[in-house]
């Protein structure tokens, strides 16, 4: 399908580390379609920053390795490509924002120069309009004064600033994909939403598609067309924003909608944490790796990897809970009145335009 | 706009080398390349001259370009004694204290002025005058009124030294001396010239233009800690019989690498007082048909301090005297020929002694010990100093071992830096300390002056004997018989033999390494060179 | 900018007059006499001598002395040659030292810079290893051993330089080469450290996914920040060359301003001690200086205090 801008099929990734062999990502696919968002969320370790790194290649090439799978973009598999063919997609086709903003920089080198550079090697321009270009993209992002912050040194911006000027060097090339891991979690909550309306912004203006990775799921209510929730180096579920928030599946993605604190659940109820933590990824268990903190396990949990089961078009989940013999699981009550909250939300905003 | 400041700064390095590369100094010199026919010498010395000014030369460096550029009335012969420079004949009076100089006909300065007996008046003059501050003025208090001058207690008249006429210098010594004109021949005694200094002040030897001498060579130019170049004077009264036209002499400080040099050719020759062969190359010198010995009067020896309660002891100077085994640090560490010292006269070579006598030297230890009440070797410790040196330290440590081995006693040895070490010396703070003498002239007297007074500044033993002084005063009546007067100073030296408030260690050498190009080359016995001579093949 | 360099100045003349002050008490602290010799000199010749120095004034009156001469720029005549004056040594000796020592210092930088990025470039390699090894020879073994080695190879055995002097400029190469292999080695291994700490820094990581070609990246993102503790050693750097040279000066014969410098002391030649140890002091001062203002234009994030 013309529509589909980047597959990833069972994409594996293993670390050699003197503990032995990190097996990080295990067997991952999902599609991007293109102008869209899909929100890749997952706790550390999870395995979402090195899914997106492996996309543009940057694993640290003396450890990591590529164990199997592809990496399909625009038809084309990026897995075989040489350094110098994929200086031509990294910045050009495929962008990616870092996390923090105040390491990101060159901290010797103005920022109108590093948004130029890419300006120059990607899209062929000369000097003066690639400034001229990079001053409108400044613009772009918000960022008033743009002649004079052009000549200015990152040192001299604020965190929220910085990371604007990351997002216009991102879309210097004019991508079609760009890759935002955790872009707003080293900033505070304000500058954040922000951030996040820049982005939506962006995407309207340019039809960019956007891999957002975050372990925020308010960030994700926020901005998400699609979420695939990722643990242990495998997708749990996957689905449409509204699918994942209103009728989700996995008891991991129970654990972690109960785990978030919002302003209408009364002071009574306690914060609902997953008791215990994410399983050695050296040693990967055999059957479902979320079995040891599912308090709905079955025995089958333990022996037995899930398939992916189809719930519907869209909606993908990775649990035996979903199988014909399984018995009948309601989720949690503090799941059943969240969804229930908002689904009002949604039918109130959809009021209220 | 940073880079152009930095790109400046680059502009700004590459400048500046460019800069120091063009005024780097360097020494345009070639080292070889002449101009058809002529002939050059080529040699080097380790530091820069110390004194320039021929009235203060003190050390051997100074003395050396001072013998080429300066004519006194006498120079040194090869064999030590005075040979006629700019006099034509030397007279003396019976009793050796007058002396009467005839110059020859038609000396000149280079310049072209000319020289009269009235000049070497002036000259001594001035090296005795206090305002000149020579060091070395002392040399010059053989003569009358001399010494009283230069303490400011006499006047420039009473000094006794008279020009007769033109051609004819006549000097009145305080005392006789049978050696009057071999010390005439230091530098110290050489006639500079009057116009060319009342001219130009203290600054006359500042430049070649106004370094005016009557030698054999003229200051041709100076490169400061770089090269010394001399070129034959014409006006020089012998200039027919010199044959080597140019001389260069190079300054480098490190002796090993001259001597690299001097195997790749780029160097005539190496040796006192031009730099030195390095000891640890001595071996691999000696087997070179390039190697000279020549011998010289000089002398290494271990002064004791005879009021130390210890030292005081004359048995036990003895016994440490006998328990050194001389051949074997000449051998082993010395390495430079040397000859074993059993008397302290290196003309004489007398034997008081066997080198490495072990069984006297324990006996002398077994009285020496009675006396003082000491039961065994191992409770004496004797310490001895020298000034820091490696060649000195290796000898201080063979000696050490030496005295542990043959006689048992501990001897403990430290090392002071060279100006330290004389103010230690000079304080009498220390047992047993190294030194050297060099003899200034023939006479054997030289190494013996020293010790008739008890606080005499190079005596530093504190040794004194009346029977001692009277000998050499007996012996200086005597100049007209050297025979004889080397018998009496003969006893002397056995008089203070027989006490040894100086342990004699080897008589020096100079060892040195000339290319075969190059011919009648001599070191004098008092260690000068004198270029004049030397032919090139 | 210049209100900075201003007060830098002034605190260089406070810190030289210091080091003045502590060098003069040393010097006539310390035993020995400028005159001494084997063969004693009388007395009074030494009384003369010292009269004519200037010796015999009570040291107030000395000091004062001096430092009036200072000021006008008159550091004395040496003591031990009598006809040189010090500022005639120091003009004589200090172009020659000067030109080896830019020579090392612009050997020891670009190679050291070059062996450095490409040692961590390839990082756990065979070019690292050999780099590692050869600098940790080039920073221990003292120079001397260095010089001779170099000098028995390539002058004597080879015959590719000359031995010793000073005559043209292809005098000046081994001595050079000679003296920059230790802060060669230094820089070496500090560009290698820093450059691995660039290489794996998010910056870079951030200009390899924009797309920036290899080059670009080494060079521009991270090899222009990783120089800063290298501009940082250039201080201490022109330090090590001017008293490495001493020995390096000495072996190739070469005629600087170390030989002066150390047998001053050994003479006890006051005016030369003190001309030498100010002008080194004023060298090595100034040289501070110029790497805090250079550092000021290479790295933006920097103010220097009191300019801007």
């Amino acid at each position: 399908m013309d529509d589909i801008i980047l597959s990833v099929k069972d994409l594996e990734i293993n670390f050699n580390t003197y503990a032995g062999v990190v097996h990080a990502v295990r067997g991952v696919s999902f599609d991007l379609h293109r102008g869209e968002t899909l929100a890749i969320v997952g706790e550390s370790g999870s395995g979402k920053s090195v899914t997106t790194n492996a996309v543009m290649k940057l694993i640290p090439k003396g450890n990591g390795i590529y164990a199997g799978g592809s990496i399909n973009f625009e038809g084309r598999d990026l897995i075989p490509l040489s350094d110098k063919e994929m200086s031509v997609i990294r910045g050009k086709e495929i962008a990616m924002i870092f996390q923090d903003p105040m390491t990101s920089l060159n901290p010797t080198m103005k920022i109108g120069h590093q948004i130029r550079e890419v300006i120059m090697k990607h899209r062929g321009l000369k000097r003066a309009e690639a400034k001229a270009e990079a001053i409108r993209l400044l613009t772009l992002v918000d960022i008033a004064m743009p002649e004079m912050r052009y000549h200015q040194y990152p040192h001299e911006f604020s965190g929220g600033m910085r990371q604007r000027v990351v997002i216009a060097i991102a879309l210097a090339g004019q991508p079609k994909v760009l890759i935002a891991d955790e872009p707003t979690t080293a900033l505070d909550v304000t500058i954040q939403a922000q951030i996040l309306e820049l982005l939506k912004r962006i995407q309207k203006k340019m039809g960019t598609s956007i891999i957002f990775i975050t372990h925020d799921l308010g960030v994700v209510a926020n901005v998400a067309d699609r979420v695939a929730v990722m643990y242990s180096g495998k997708i749990l579920e996957i689905g449409t924003a509204d699918e994942i928030f209103y009728s989700p599946r996995h008891p991991y993605t129970w654990g972690l909608l109960s785990s978030m604190p919002d302003l209408a659940s009364s002071k009574e109820e306690p914060l609902h944490a997953i008791v215990g933590s994410p399983p050695n990824l050296i040693d990967p268990p055999k059957g479902d790796p979320f079995a040891p903190r599912n308090p709905y396990a079955m025995k089958i949990d333990f022996e037995q990897e899930p398939p992916m089961f189809k719930v519907s078009e869209t909606h993908y989940v990775k649990s035996w809970l979903l199988h014909e013999q399984a018995p009948e699981v309601e989720p949690p009550a503090v799941i059943r009145r969240r969804m229930e909250r908002y689904a009002n939300e949604i039918e109130g905003k959809k009021v209220n335009g | 706009m940073k880079k152009r400041w930095l790109s400046l700064a680059l502009a700004g390095v590459v400048a500046v080398s460019a800069a120091l590369t063009g005024c780097g100094g360097f020494s345009g010199g070639d080292g070889g390349k002449k101009a058809d026919g002529e002939k050059v010498f080529r040699i080097s010395i380790s530091s820069d001259i110390p004194d320039l000014d021929p009235a203060l030369v003190s050390d051997n460096q100074s003395a050396l370009l001072a013998n080429q550029v300066f004519q006194s009335l006498t120079y040194v012969q090869k064999d030590g004694t005075a040979g006629l420079d700019a006099a034509e004949k030397v007279e003396h009076s019976d009793d050796f204290v007058t002396w009467t100089f005839t110059l020859k006909d038609g000396l000149k300065f280079s310049n072209g002025d000319e020289i009269k007996a009235e000049d070497y008046k002036y000259s001594w003059l001035r090296t005795l005058n206090p305002e000149t501050a020579s060091g070395q003025a002392n040399r010059l208090y053989f003569i009358k009124g001399a010494q009283a001058y230069n303490e400011g207690k006499g006047k420039a008249e009473e000094v006794g030294i008279e020009a007769k006429d033109d051609k004819t210098l006549v000097v009145t010594l305080e005392k006789g001396n049978a050696f009057f004109d071999e010390a005439v021949a230091y530098p110290v005694y050489s006639v500079v010239d009057k116009k060319v200094i009342e001219a130009n002040g203290k600054e006359w030897f500042n430049k070649p233009e106004t370094y005016i001498g009557s030698g054999a060579y003229k200051l041709e130019s100076y490169d400061l800690g770089k090269e010394i170049v001399l070129k034959k004077n014409d006006n020089y009264i012998n200039a027919k019989d010199v044959q080597i036209d140019t001389v260069k002499i190079a300054i480098i400080e490190d002796e090993n690498t001259v001597y690299e040099k001097f195997k790749a050719k780029d160097l005539d020759f190496v040796g006192s007082p031009a730099h030195s062969v390095p000891t640890d190359k001595m071996d691999e010198a000696k087997g070179l048909p390039e190697y000279k010995q020549f011998p010289n009067t000089q002398i290494y020896w271990y002064k004791v301090n005879t009021k130390d309660p210890i030292m005081g002891n004359v048995h036990m100077r003895k016994a440490l005297a006998l328990a050194i085994d001389r051949q074997n640090i000449i051998d082993n560490v010395a390495k430079g020929n040397q000859i074993p010292a059993t008397g302290i006269i290196p003309q004489f070579k007398s034997e008081y002694f066997k080198d490495n006598d072990v069984e006297e030297a324990k006996k002398e230890l077994e009285l020496g010990m009675k006396e003082l009440g000491i039961n065994k070797p191992e409770d004496v410790t004797v310490q001895v100093k020298y000034n820091t040196n490696e060649g000195h330290q290796k000898i201080a440590q063979a000696v050490q071992e030496n005295w542990k081995k043959n006689l048992g006693i501990n001897a403990e040895i430290s090392n002071e830096e060279w100006k330290v070490y004389l103010d230690t010396l000079k304080e009498g703070n220390y047992q047993i300390g190294r030194l050297g003498w060099v003899a200034d002239f023939t006479d054997p007297a030289d190494f013996l002056n020293m010790y008739m007074y008890e606080d005499g500044e190079d005596n530093m033993t504190y040794w004194h004997s009346d029977e001692f002084n009277a000998k050499i005063g007996e012996a200086n009546k005597h100049f007209d018989d050297l025979n004889k007067r080397d018998a009496l100073l003969k006893e002397a030296e056995a008089i203070i033999m027989a006490d040894m408030p100086a342990i004699p260690v080897y008589f020096g050498t100079v060892n040195t390494v000339i290319q075969d190009t190059v011919d009648q080359l001599n070191i004098t016995l008092l260690g000068n060179l004198y270029i004049k001579d030397v032919k090139l093949k | 900018m210049r209100r900075y360099i201003l007060k830098r100045v002034f605190a260089i003349l406070v810190t030289i007059f210091i080091i003045i002050t502590v060098t003069f008490f040393l010097m006539r602290i310390a035993p020995g006499s400028p005159f001494s010799q084997e063969k004693a000199i009388p007395e009074k010749i030494l009384q003369t001598l010292n009269e004519a120095y200037g010796l015999d004034n009570p040291w107030y009156i000395q000091f004062k002395d001096y430092l009036v001469d200072i000021l006008h720029f008159n550091f004395g005549t040496s003591m031990k040659h009598r006809y040189i004056t010090t500022n005639q040594m120091i003009g004589e000796g200090f172009p020659v030292s000067a030109l080896l020592g830019v020579e090392a210092i612009l050997l020891a930088v670009s190679i050291g810079l070059l062996v450095g990025t490409v040692a961590a470039l390839h990082h756990n390699k065979w070019q690292d290893y050999t780099m590692n090894v050869l600098a940790v020879l080039g920073i221990s073994v003292p120079s001397f051993i260095m010089a001779s080695i170099l000098q028995y190879l390539f002058a004597i055995k080879l015959n590719v330089f000359p031995i010793g002097g000073w005559q043209s400029f292809s005098y000046s190469l081994l001595p050079a080469i000679t003296l920059s292999l230790s802060p060669m080695a230094y820089i070496a291994k500090l560009t290698r450290s820093s450059m691995l700490e660039q290489m794996n820094s998010e910056h870079v990581k951030l200009a390899i996914a924009k797309g920036m070609p290899g080059k670009r990246v080494v060079f521009r993102h991270a090899l222009r920040n990783a120089v800063m503790p290298v501009v940082t050693y250039l201080g201490p750097l022109t330090a090590a060359i001017i008293t490495g040279s001493v020995i390096i000066e000495n072996i190739f014969g070469i005629p600087g301003l170390g030989k002066y410098f150390v047998t001053s002391i050994t003479n006890r030649d006051y005016p030369v001690i003190m001309g030498t140890t100010v002008f080194y002091s004023i060298i090595l001062l100034s040289a501070i200086l110029i790497v805090d203002i250079l550092y000021g234009f290479i790295d933006p994030r920097i103010k220097l205090k009191g300019g801007k």
